[in-house]
């Protein structure tokens, strides 16, 4: 095992530097932003082109501790407004996905207007050990604030009971579930096209 | 006569102005043990002002000359900061109502009232829940349901405040006030206040010593704050036992830990039978519902099979910020096992704290979810009843008055909204089982149903007389100097005959939103989408409010009268002539969805049908 | 350099068996000395913080140096036993140099090699048996430039024989023609007392280990975790003072008081140590013409050493291996491939996959918290994309929720923004008025009485001062495993600190009879902490 180690320490330093050129810092205004300055309001990954939305622990749209209910505004599908997040009058309210993407829209944070959730393939792009339980299954230094909890996805299916469920990703396990829209969970918008 | 008033205006003159020096606040009260004849009444220092000589005045009646004063309150500082006193009541009759001032020597509070535990099994309305910490406008919205439930007491699960500071503290206390209802009495404003049964929480761990200083609970008797004030058991009357316990005795407390394990160990068996229903209450949960909390918390497990054993029958816990209600159940290694007789396990606490997932699933769960809520808890000899109530429905709630509760232990105040939980419904009733643990109570609950209603009819119907009847219906307070109202209808046949209403809401799916408020009238005259005047839409009940701020789902929960509305619908007592929705006074109208789009507006009906299973 | 004093005449017949030893002894020394020398100057420059010859750090060893160090005295322990018997055998020869005439001199060299290397491994041993800041560090001062002296000698003696008879030395010493039965014999004695002793290290790393006794007391006495120390228990506790030798080039003594007590399944920690100035000034914010800046001198480079808090750290590990049971790993990239630490004093990490139970108390960040930063030493983590500071195997216990943050949106050296302003002003005229190192004012806000900085709220003056520790609130989870309470008065502080025995985290160790303490004083210093070599072991009486 000794032995092992510093191959360990190899491999996870490789896949670190690799990790350390895919990821681009924005501003929220959606300039670049060199890898060890800050504060940033996106993150660009350039293996995939996406652009991810960064979140806080400040009270604002992008706090990362807000949660939110599955609703797509367009259909009427899923469960509106059962979350609370925080609005910009930092006001606890109730609100749902489809709340969030529309402030971020409206915003056009890091200049973009095309934010949405993200499908669970995407999100699971995400995931990366980093060999301590104690942190999420992601990037930390890109993406700061992100909780060992589950995010909710795009994708929808239907169940038994004729109601609808969006899947969830987990950076706490890096497994995926699928729960009631009516669930409240953590999100974390981002743009680009669906792949 | 004239005489005896000018004595009264100046009695009440001396009274005002002496509560305007008082330089006391924050009175709350506070059951430890033997409620029926005690009550700790605390109170805290008001700001920087000089204070001395406190004490308490009371007495059974309103005659306020026929109070008497307590001995001197005993002063305990929280944080270096927080100065509180505490007089503890005793020798009091029980279910009785005791009238009292917190005083200083400059003068005393505004007149509160409180009720004393009843020593005979009757009845009880209480209520149990906690985590208030972060989301302060959520625990307002919490405490002024409380008000108008008019409980006989409160259970606080835990996590009060956040970072337990005593500037938290002291916010979370003023809070507090509003769960006292105003109640007048013999021409006298006073307000009744519901005693609280405290527990500690995560959030309070670095200093557990509040439970004595902040709320006066000396568990032992002994004079002094310790940990030992943190656990402690009292009977209400002979109906229940209630056990508070604290999880939050971390590694460095694993003596106080164990003494509370063996104290339970020990008092279960010895008094858990002086009352037909034991109930406990405790911050962290057993097994949490949600993964971002441990899966398991050994400090609540270990207490799980002493009270299977000593017939345990309601558990109330915190600190998840998820709703849930567990079947009956029996420890099994680390884990539950769903049996017919156990203890029903409820919570986990969101008096005003962020909302998590609810990811965790069990054989065991009868439902869970993500909303803010409390649990309004009603207890008899033979039944448990629990409603679990959106603090969001507050608004909506009707103030049971004083008249209600004292005629019915058992009276609810209307118009809340409460979690239609799958299987139990509105209502999650649990019986005592022949061993007396808890069993389902399916004999006499009654399923809860909803049916979601698409709109039959809509139109859009404007001051000037024109009707428009396209794929949005509009209502505006201002539309180029005209007033634009919607009016809506659903026809009410697949609902099941002998249905009773729990709670109803409308959805609409906004398409251009407003920052206004918007009402929601019954009409009171019959109409058509091509024959509907503006006069015939004014002087409906009012039913609901929204504010559509933004595009997509826009909800309005019915108020009460909009439930009664609804149910006479069905019975038949009112014509079904639907609703119309119109500004608030706001000229920035809202657009929504009408059916001719293919996205009517929504009536969602929870509704229950008794059965016999 | 062990060396006899004869000539090694150049023959082709097999030298008889004293010169055989004295060629192998040689062979053995040379590499000790060149091992020692530059360990020992690792652990110099580590500790000194200062490079004697600019660049000479890069070619030293890194990771465990104090661990290769002692395994080095260890040879050279073999190496002088040998010798010693290797003398007593030879005692009839006659010493004499070669280096035609400094003979003299070179003979008076090999005297006093002989002689530093005694004096050398004396020394070294009394560091080990009585810490590095024995005799107010005189015993590590002498060392140090005993050991400085040696290699200047050593040059010289090389030197001088080189100078004279360059072939015949060389060839001697590199080509001999050696007896095979005294060359194994020297080997096998010298090798085997080497790893007898390295093996036998646990032992006599038990015997030689301070003790600290710790007592029982009955569950019905009170202790409150509060830093008061009030309690008759502490009154009656054994105490032990640790010295501590701080890092830089003045390197003060600071010696830590040490009492432990256990009470059921719970045991109590108290830490004593002198400190004329409480920093309770945590890297503060200060509003300048130009935007709010960072007081600071060396945030940068994770080496704050002003404007920083007190703390204190203390480790427990099952073995009593010293500089942190093997934990500390010089250099500047101990860790392969892993960055470079910004001051090149390097890491902190077992090796192996030992785990080392840190617990770090923090005068201004914990403050309120009733609690420290439960941490560990684990085997060096992966490096986190993105992550600005590497901290190989030291990281704090998993968290669940809570604890602090800083007032800054983005550290830096220029003007930064700050995360969050006070609900109300007039929270921060208590800083303004604050003198330095005023013992009642700690610098830090809670984060419910802050807001969201928005700077049509910032309407403070420049010159106003602001705290950058936001207090959440506790830590929950195995973070906040420990309770404890520290304060300041009359020019010391005085932590206590209380877990259970036992611990239900796979980040803590059971504090069991035999574990092993460390302290370690951060003096206002972000990195920069006193240490000593040997532990203390608890000993339940």
């Amino acid at each position: 095992m000794q032995r092992l180690l510093p191959l360990l320490a190899w491999l996870a330093c490789t896949a670190a530097a690799a990790d350390e050129s895919r990821y681009q810092k924005l501003t929220a205004q959606g300039a670049a932003q060199p890898p060890h300055l800050g504060p940033w309001a996106c993150i660009v990954d350039k293996q995939t082109g996406l652009v991810w939305e960064n979140k806080t622990d400040n009270e604002g749209t992008h706090l990362d501790t807000a949660t939110y209910s599955w609703f797509d505004a367009a259909s009427g599908t899923g469960k509106a407004k059962s979350g609370s997040c925080i609005n910009t009058r930092l006001q606890v309210i109730p609100c749902d996905s489809s709340d969030l993407i529309a402030q971020a829209r409206r915003e056009r944070w890091c200049q973009r207007s095309d934010w949405r959730l993200p499908s669970a393939a995407e999100l699971q792009g995400l995931l990366l050990d980093t060999g301590f339980i104690g942190n999420p299954r992601i990037a930390t230094g890109f993406f700061p604030h992100t909780g060992r909890f589950p995010y909710w996805s795009a994708d929808l299916r239907q169940n038994a009971r004729n109601g609808y469920e969006a899947r969830l990703v987990h950076f706490g396990s890096g497994q995926s579930l699928w729960l009631s829209t009516s669930a409240a969970a953590r999100i974390r918008l981002v743009a680009g096209p669906s792949r | 006569m004239k005489v005896y008033r000018r004595i009264g205006l100046l009695c009440l003159g001396l009274a005002l102005a002496s509560q305007a020096e008082a330089a006391v606040k924050n009175v709350r009260v506070v059951w430890e043990a033997n409620p029926s004849s005690e009550a700790i009444i605390g109170f805290s220092r008001s700001g920087s002002a000089a204070s001395s000589g406190q004490y308490v005045k009371y007495g059974s009646s309103t005659t306020e000359s026929s109070w008497q004063n307590s001995g001197a309150a005993i002063k305990r500082t929280f944080k270096s900061s927080l100065d509180n006193y505490f007089v503890r009541l005793t020798g009091l009759t029980a279910n009785t109502e005791y009238y009292f001032r917190a005083c200083d020597s400059t003068g005393c509070t505004e007149p509160y009232f409180f009720r004393t535990a009843p020593s005979a099994p009757q009845g009880l309305t209480f209520i149990a829940g906690g985590d208030s910490r972060t989301n302060r406008s959520q625990r307002q919205q919490g405490n002024r349901l409380v008000q108008k439930v008019r409980p006989h007491f409160v259970m606080f699960s835990g996590d009060y405040t956040d970072n337990h500071s005593a500037s938290e503290m002291d916010t979370w206390l003023s809070d507090w006030l509003l769960t006292y209802t105003p109640t007048t009495i013999n021409g006298v404003a006073y307000k009744q206040a519901y005693p609280l049964i405290p527990t500690v929480g995560n959030h309070e761990a670095s200093d557990m010593n509040f439970m004595c200083s902040v709320f006066g609970v000396d568990a032992d008797r002994n004079g002094s704050c310790s940990l030992r004030d943190s656990y402690y058991a009292l009977n209400v009357g002979s109906l229940l036992r209630i056990y508070t316990l604290n999880t939050e005795f971390g590694s460095s407390q694993a003596n106080d830990r164990t003494a509370q394990r063996n104290w339970l160990n020990g008092d279960l068996p010895a008094n858990g039978t002086s009352a037909q229903w034991r109930l406990a209450q405790y911050h962290k949960p057993m097994f949490p519902r949600s993964s971002s909390k441990p899966a398991v918390h050994q400090i609540a497990l270990d207490w799980a099979q002493v009270f299977y054993d000593y017939r345990m029958n309601l558990v109330n816990e915190s600190d998840t910020h998820i709703a849930k209600y567990t079947k009956p159940v029996r420890p099994n290694g680390s884990d539950y096992q769903e049996v017919s007789a156990g203890t029903v396990y409820i919570g986990e606490g969101a008096w005003g704290a962020p909302v998590r997932t609810a990811d965790r699933s069990s054989p065991w769960i009868v439902d869970q979810g993500s909303f803010a809520h409390l649990n309004v808890i009603q207890a008899t000899a033979s039944n448990i009843d629990i409603r679990t109530v959106y603090l969001s429905s507050e608004p909506s709630t009707n103030t049971l008055s004083k008249a209600g509760r004292d005629a019915d232990p058992l009276a609810l105040p209307t118009g809340w909204s409460l979690w239609d939980s799958a299987a139990v419904g509105n209502v999650f009733s649990l019986k005592r089982a022949a061993n007396n643990l808890t069993e389902l109570n399916e004999s006499t609950s009654v399923p809860g149903q909803s049916i979601s209603l698409s709109a039959t009819r809509d139109v859009t119907v404007s001051s000037s007389g024109t009707l428009q009847n396209g794929n949005t219906v509009l209502a505006d307070g201002d539309d180029a100097g005209k007033q634009l109202r919607a009016l809506l209808g659903w026809g009410l046949a697949s609902v099941p005959a002998g249905a009773t209403v729990q709670s109803a809401s409308i959805k609409l799916n906004v398409v251009d939103p407003s920052s206004g408020s918007y009402n929601l009238h019954a009409m009171n005259s019959s109409w058509s989408e091509t024959a509907a005047t503006y006069a015939q839409t004014s002087g409906g009940t009012l039913i609901g409010s929204v504010v559509p701020s933004s595009n997509g789902s826009a909800s309005i929960t019915l108020n009460a009268a909009g439930v009664a509305m609804l149910q006479a619908w069905l019975n038949g007592s009112m014509v079904n002539h639907g609703v119309v929705l119109s500004s608030g006074g706001s000229s920035n109208g809202v657009d929504f969805s009408s059916r001719e789009s293919g996205n009517a507006a929504q009536l969602l009906l929870n509704f229950t049908v008794p059965t016999t299973r | 350099m062990l060396t006899h004093c004869g000539p090694f005449p150049f023959t082709a017949m097999p030298l008889h068996k004293p010169l055989t030893r004295i060629v192998i002894l040689h062979w053995l020394a040379l590499p000790l000395l060149l091992a020692s020398l530059a360990s020992g100057l690792r652990i110099h420059i580590s500790s000194r913080l200062d490079d004697l010859l600019p660049g000479i750090a890069h070619w030293l060893p890194q990771g465990d140096v104090y661990g290769l160090h002692l395994l080095l005295a260890c040879g050279w322990l073999a190496l002088a036993c040998a010798y010693g018997t290797h003398l007593w055998l030879n005692r009839a020869a006659r010493p004499y140099s070669t280096a035609g005439r400094m003979a003299p001199y070179n003979r008076g060299l090999i005297h006093a090699l002989r002689w530093l290397l005694l004096a050398l491994l004396l020394l070294g041993l009394a560091i080990y048996l009585a810490g590095s800041a024995a005799a107010g560090g005189w015993l590590l001062w002498a060392h140090r430039w005993l050991a400085f002296t040696l290699l200047a000698c050593f040059i010289l003696h090389m030197v001088m024989q080189a100078g004279w008879t360059p072939w015949t030395q060389l060839r001697a010493i590199v080509l001999p023609r050696l007896t095979w039965q005294a060359c194994v014999v020297t080997l096998l004695v010298v090798l085997g007392i080497s790893a007898t002793t390295w093996l036998l290290r646990p032992t006599w790393q038990q015997a030689t280990t301070a003790v600290l006794p710790v007592g029982s007391i009955a569950l019905s006495e009170t202790i409150t975790v509060d830093g008061a120390s009030t309690e008759a228990a502490w009154q009656h506790a054994a105490a032990r003072t640790v010295d501590t030798l701080g890092v830089g080039r003045e390197q003060a003594a600071i010696p830590v008081t040490v009492q432990a007590l256990r009470q059921g399944e719970v045991m109590y920690f108290r830490f004593s140590w002198p400190d004329p100035t409480p920093s309770l000034q945590h890297l503060p914010l200060i509003k300048t013409p130009t935007g709010w800046q960072i007081k600071q001198r060396g945030l940068n480079q994770h080496d704050e050493t002003l404007y920083y808090e007190d703390k204190l750290a203390i480790m427990f590990a099952n073995d009593a291996a010293a500089a942190g049971s093997g934990s500390m790993q010089l250099g500047r990239q101990p860790v392969h491939r892993a960055p470079p630490h910004a001051t090149g004093r390097g890491y902190h990490a077992t090796q192996g996959g030992g785990l080392i139970d840190v617990w770090h108390w923090k005068a201004v960040r914990t403050h309120g918290f009733n609690q420290l930063d439960d941490s560990h030493f684990g085997s060096p983590y992966p490096v986190i994309p993105g992550d600005t500071r590497y901290t190989a195997g030291y990281k704090s216990d998993p968290l669940q929720a809570g604890g602090y943050t800083e007032n800054w949106a983005w550290p830096g050296e220029g003007n930064i923004r700050p995360k969050r302003l006070p609900r109300d002003p007039a929270l921060l005229a208590r800083f303004q008025q604050a003198k330095a190192n005023d013992p009642s004012v700690y610098w830090g806000m809670s984060w419910y009485e802050s807001t969201p900085y928005d700077s049509k709220d910032d309407h403070y003056p420049v010159g106003t001062v602001m705290p950058s520790v936001l207090w959440k609130t506790v830590f929950e989870g195995d973070r906040g495993d420990v309770q404890a309470a520290a304060q300041w008065q009359q020019g010391r502080w005085t932590l206590e600190a209380a877990r259970g025995i036992q611990s239900a985290s796979p980040f803590d160790l059971d504090l069991v009879d035999g574990l092993y303490l460390w302290v370690a004083v951060f003096d206002h210093a972000q990195i920069r902490h006193s240490y000593h070599l040997r532990p203390l072991r608890l000993r339940f009486d």
